[in-house]
């Protein structure tokens, strides 16, 4: 039957036409953080567990998507520390690990 | 067309794995061949799908003059792969670089969501191998350097081929689901595959197969194979069982390297065959990572098969 099928379908290949189905849009994490208005991320946001959320208090920080914005290393905690957040390296690189745990799934979905 | 559709579906419950991968580079004789046959249509399979996740990996690996890059240029022409040859590429910078004001993203990012053909994996510098990780891995890769940060899409599947797989980091050798060892011919198996090589020389290049081949897996780019909900437990068990039993050396092989590289493996496999995934699906696909893995790592004493 397989083989069949096969020998059918090499004899008429020539007659094949491929129509290229439309690609989806998924667009990369990053992309939807730049597009989304802040009003929209404080709302996802919320779906974060209970333990994010409070951690996020603790360091002031207001969403835990603005981490993205510093690079995960000691020049990127000065710059937070800079902006006014309050934690110590261990802290920043947990709200690294959250954003990447929780967070971007979060947003993938969308 | 619609004959076509017709034999497209008469074709999904009939093998489309053992019919379609005979497609691929049929010249190449032998009976590993098969098996990596089979890897690469698996991987294009899900070539188009969104979700990341499910994208598989190649390397093949052995002595020259095995057939390692003529697979690499085989997929050129089946499915406009780009070949990059990993040493020269090293000079160019695969991965880019920042320098002053301006950043530099590499020629990773520019064969964004294509086939990679990768020749000489082995002769990569360390930079560019961390830089392939990342893009097999996530689909894109960061640039840092001082004030720079910059992420790029590199959506990319990979077929690779070494020489020497000692020189490839460990780290990158478990981001590829399928690694095979391309060995010598024995004389007969040599002498039993000149039938093919001849009739393939000879042939007139039009009924290759190629267009049946693209026309299939775009015809099921848009499907996304689900799991029903009561064979979830099924398939954990399968999973469960397999780890215990299996004789095949799997201690160091890691998570992303086993339980999810089968998932994938078993959503390709139901892709294939426009069909939600089933346990079925799964035992096929333990049976045929299992197999490579044996060849690959070797087996230990006990354990039930």
């Amino acid at each position: 039957m397989a083989e069949d099928i096969k020998k059918k379908l090499l004899e008429i290949e020539d007659e094949i036409k491929i129509e290229k189905k439309q690609e989806k849009i998924d667009l990369p994490v990053d992309e939807k953080l730049r597009r989304l208005p802040r009003e929209k991320l404080k709302e996802i946001e919320l779906q974060l567990p209970k333990h994010v959320l409070n951690f996020l208090w603790r360091t002031k920080m207001e969403l835990l998507s603005d981490i993205a914005k510093y690079p995960k290393n000691r020049t990127g905690y000065v710059s937070w520390l800079a902006d006014g957040y309050a934690g110590d390296y261990t802290d920043f690189l947990q709200l690294h690990v959250y954003y990447v745990r929780f967070l971007v799934p979060l947003l993938k979905k969308i | 067309m619609e004959k076509v559709e017709q034999l497209f579906e008469e074709l999904t419950k009939n093998n489309p794995l053992n019919v379609l991968s005979e497609f691929i580079a049929p010249h190449l004789i032998g009976e590993e061949w098969k098996d990596i046959r089979k890897a690469i249509l698996l991987m294009m399979a899900t070539q188009n799908d969104g979700r990341q996740r499910m994208r598989l990996h190649t390397l093949l690996w052995g002595k020259s003059g095995t057939g390692k890059t003529e697979l690499l240029l085989a997929l050129q022409e089946i499915f406009g792969g780009i070949i990059v040859n990993a040493e020269h590429t090293s000079k160019v910078g695969l991965v880019g670089d920042a320098r002053g004001e301006y950043i530099n993203p590499g020629l990773l990012a520019s064969y964004n969501g294509n086939l990679l053909l990768l020749d000489e994996l082995d002769k990569m510098n360390g930079k560019d191998m961390n830089g392939l990780l990342q893009a097999m891995e996530e689909g894109h890769y960061t640039i840092v350097k001082g004030k720079h940060r910059e992420t790029f899409e590199a959506e990319v599947r990979v077929v690779a081929t070494a020489n020497n797989i000692n020189k490839i980091t460990k780290p990158l050798l478990d981001r590829f689901d399928f690694i095979f060892e391309v060995r010598t011919m024995p004389r007969e198996e040599r002498a039993e595959g000149v039938k093919t090589i001849v009739e393939n020389f000879f042939g007139n290049g039009e009924k290759k197969g190629y267009k049946v081949l693209r026309a299939y897996l775009n015809w099921i780019s848009d499907f996304e194979p689900m799991i029903e909900e009561g064979d979830t437990p099924i398939v954990v068990e399968m999973l469960k069982r397999y780890i215990l039993l299996t004789k095949t050396a799997i201690d160091d092989v890691s998570y992303r390297n086993l339980e999810l590289s089968i998932l994938r493996i078993a959503y390709a496999m139901a892709k294939l065959e426009k069909s939600n995934i089933k346990p079925r699906h799964i035992e096929e696909a333990i049976v045929f990572k299992d197999r490579m893995l044996k060849r690959l790592v070797g087996v230990v004493d006990g354990g039930g098969y």
